[in-house]
């Protein structure tokens, strides 16, 4: 019987495959559109953690957090060096890290920090940045990169970085007086760090010493050794990240920075900005989902509308199998049995096509929008769920045409009409 | 008697709608091995009789015994496994199924009744030599779609598929019906020769007459069928 249902499925393989690819393309969307909503919900919320606040300028909390952490959007305004070192020797303060940020090189930021960057930026599950090559600043010029940076341009350590004034890949104007060399490789960590150049904040001083308002000032050329001379003290950062000896002092410090004298400043808990944050992403999220429900129901339609077609066209074999003895619930069987066959290998197709998708854009969705995919793997929890909906649906699908052909055996007997 | 019974029908009285019968059946026995004409014109009920004779349809009153069985007070399920162990159809047309090669058309029967696997040994090696009976010889030898074989032959085909296993009862609707002539009587040779030799008991329905001379017995359906003459 099962040999049957493959071998009368086998002589209609043409029209089989496209209902195949219908359904395996909504079996992609919906379990592709699942993914990138699981994928970048994990990478959100496993950007920052151990971060009790994030310092900036005063604008929105969305802004801030989502230059500061997310590489995405303008920093509004900077904050002077000596605010940050008032706060940062706070007594309740038990780390902080500053950051500048500003340049880029071939369209990755280039942020300027400290060596506290490596000592207590935590993300995932309180994980600490890990060196796989090299170490972090040595000398002046040294900058230590992104694992995607390393594995997207290439990089090794040694290899001389030019850094380019402004953000964004059209960025004219580079600091190639002064190259940096690697001097260190970061492990893989799946967040916006991946994706960072980093520097030393008096490395950020220095090549900037001969510009001022996004250009250099003519006949003012400061050499490298000449730079390694001068006071390289900040006087500008753009926001700083703050780790507490207690939690319970968080919404006190809060308020005592919001409230500070010398310049308006804003400090948001990165959990609750973030938890914002996906609100506004998740009304797209479930439109998204929504919509692939859609497009299931219209591979699910065209299903239907080739069992149903096909059957008109197999009532005689049909017929035939209730000649040698098939009794009607073995076409029910059968043609339920096509059903579920189709959806099920619909399922596999959609995944492979998941899969090869995945491998195939990872890299260019990283570069270009910062979102990580997971590398593809076995379906996780809700996926199982959405693969069993489908199959369910198809076995829903598969009733209609088998109720039919129930009704056509049973009133054509030996004699189909046609 | 009862032994040597292949079909038996009493009182029976079918119709799509209870107030117009389109059969009315007072008695009808062929006994085993018989080959029987059946004659009627078309839409006479020849085509309802063979279902209800198949055990497709159920008489609204009456009995139908096929070999010992009384075949009307059992389960749909019953009649379809005694249809696979016991009876061979035969169509006008269209008998085969596309997408099986000659051997699979004919081992069919097999798939769905153990007993006439068994009874055919080898359904290979019985569905080539029935072929060959047939005077397919040289498909056997060279296998070739079942699409590409002419009407006579997908016929032949069919009948070697109704004839493997000895099913008991052949019951035909019209298969010479879309022959010429000449192919129409070597066919039916062929057919009554192996029920002969198999002592199958062959039903086979026409509305043409010419081809009466080949059968044990001719029977004409207006005559044993008194609908409306209650």
């Amino acid at each position: 019987m099962l040999m049957l249902a493959l071998r009368s499925l086998w002589n209609r393989r043409g029209t089989a495959a496209l209902t195949l690819l219908t359904i395996a393309i909504s079996v992609l969307l919906l379990t592709g559109v699942d993914k990138l909503r699981q994928d970048a919900r994990q990478g959100f919320f496993n950007t920052v953690s151990g971060t009790d606040l994030i310092v900036g300028a005063r604008s929105g909390s969305l802004p801030l957090l989502l230059y500061s952490v997310f590489n995405i959007g303008q920093p509004t305004n900077n904050i002077r060096w000596s605010s940050y070192q008032q706060i940062a020797e706070h007594d309740q303060v038990a780390w902080s890290i500053p950051i500048t940020l500003g340049d880029s090189h071939r369209g990755f930021r280039v942020v300027g920090t400290t060596e506290d960057y490596f000592k207590h930026y935590r993300f995932g599950q309180q994980q600490p940045l890990q060196f796989s090559q090299g170490q972090a600043f040595d000398d002046l010029f040294d900058v230590v990169i992104g694992a995607e940076v390393a594995r997207a341009l290439k990089y090794e350590l040694g290899d001389r970085v030019v850094i380019a004034h402004g953000l964004g890949p059209g960025s004219f104007a580079n600091h190639d007086d002064k190259p940096f060399q690697v001097s260190g490789i970061l492990q893989p960590t799946g967040t916006p760090v991946d994706r960072n150049l980093l520097i030393s904040l008096s490395a950020w001083e220095a090549i900037h010493l001969d510009w001022r308002a996004g250009t250099r000032i003519p006949g003012l050329n400061v050499s490298k050794d000449e730079a390694r001379e001068m006071d390289l003290t900040p006087k500008q950062i753009t926001a700083f990240l703050l780790g507490l000896e207690s939690r319970i002092s968080t919404f006190h410090l809060q308020r005592a920075i919001n409230n500070f004298r010398a310049e308006p400043l804003q400090a948001i808990l990165p959990g609750v900005a973030l938890q914002e944050l996906w609100q506004v992403m998740s009304i797209a999220e479930r439109t998204l989902l929504i919509i692939s429900a859609c497009v299931v129901f219209a591979g699910f339609t065209g299903m239907l509308g080739m069992l149903l077609t096909s059957l008109n066209e197999r009532r005689r074999e049909l017929a035939v199998l209730r000649a040698v003895g098939a009794s009607p619930l073995r076409i029910v069987a059968l043609l339920l049995f096509e059903a579920m066959l189709l959806t099920f290998l619909g399922i596999l197709l959609g995944m492979l096509l998941l899969t090869l998708l995945t491998l195939g854009i990872q890299d260019w969705l990283a570069l270009e929008y910062g979102i990580f995919l997971s590398n593809p793997g076995w379906p996780t929890g809700t996926q199982w769920w959405l693969l069993g909906a489908v199959q369910c649906a198809g076995l829903i699908t598969g009733l209609i045409p088998a109720w039919r052909a129930y009704r056509y055996t049973l009133a054509d007997g030996l004699t189909p009409r046609l | 008697m009862t032994d040597t019974t292949a079909i038996e029908v009493q009182q029976l009285r079918f119709g799509w709608k209870p107030d117009q019968p389109v059969l009315q059946i007072e008695h009808l026995h062929i006994p085993k091995g018989q080959q029987v004409f059946l004659r009627g014109a078309s839409g006479s009920g020849k085509s309802t009789l063979l279902n209800l004779l198949g055990g497709l349809m159920s008489p609204q009153q009456g009995q139908i015994q096929l070999l010992d069985q009384l075949l009307n007070t059992r389960s749909q399920r019953f009649r379809d496994r005694f249809r696979a162990d016991h009876i061979g159809v035969l169509f006008q047309q269209f008998n085969l199924l596309p997408y099986l090669n000659l051997i699979d058309n004919v081992t069919l029967p097999c798939r769905f009744s153990s007993l006439r696997r068994q009874r055919a040994g080898n359904p290979e090696a019985a569905a080539e030599s029935l072929l060959q009976a047939l005077g397919l010889q040289s498909f056997v030898e060279h296998p070739v779609k079942t699409a590409e074989l002419s009407i006579g032959q997908q016929q032949r085909v069919a009948a070697a598929r109704a004839l493997i296993g000895q099913p008991e009862i052949l019951l035909a609707d019209e298969p010479t019906s879309a022959l010429d002539s000449d192919s129409r009587d070597q066919f039916l040779t062929l057919l009554s020769q192996q029920c002969q030799q198999h002592q199958t008991t062959l039903v086979f329905v026409s509305h043409d007459l010419s081809l009466s001379h080949h059968f044990d017995r001719v029977i004409d359906l207006s005559e044993i069928n008194h609908k409306g003459a209650v």
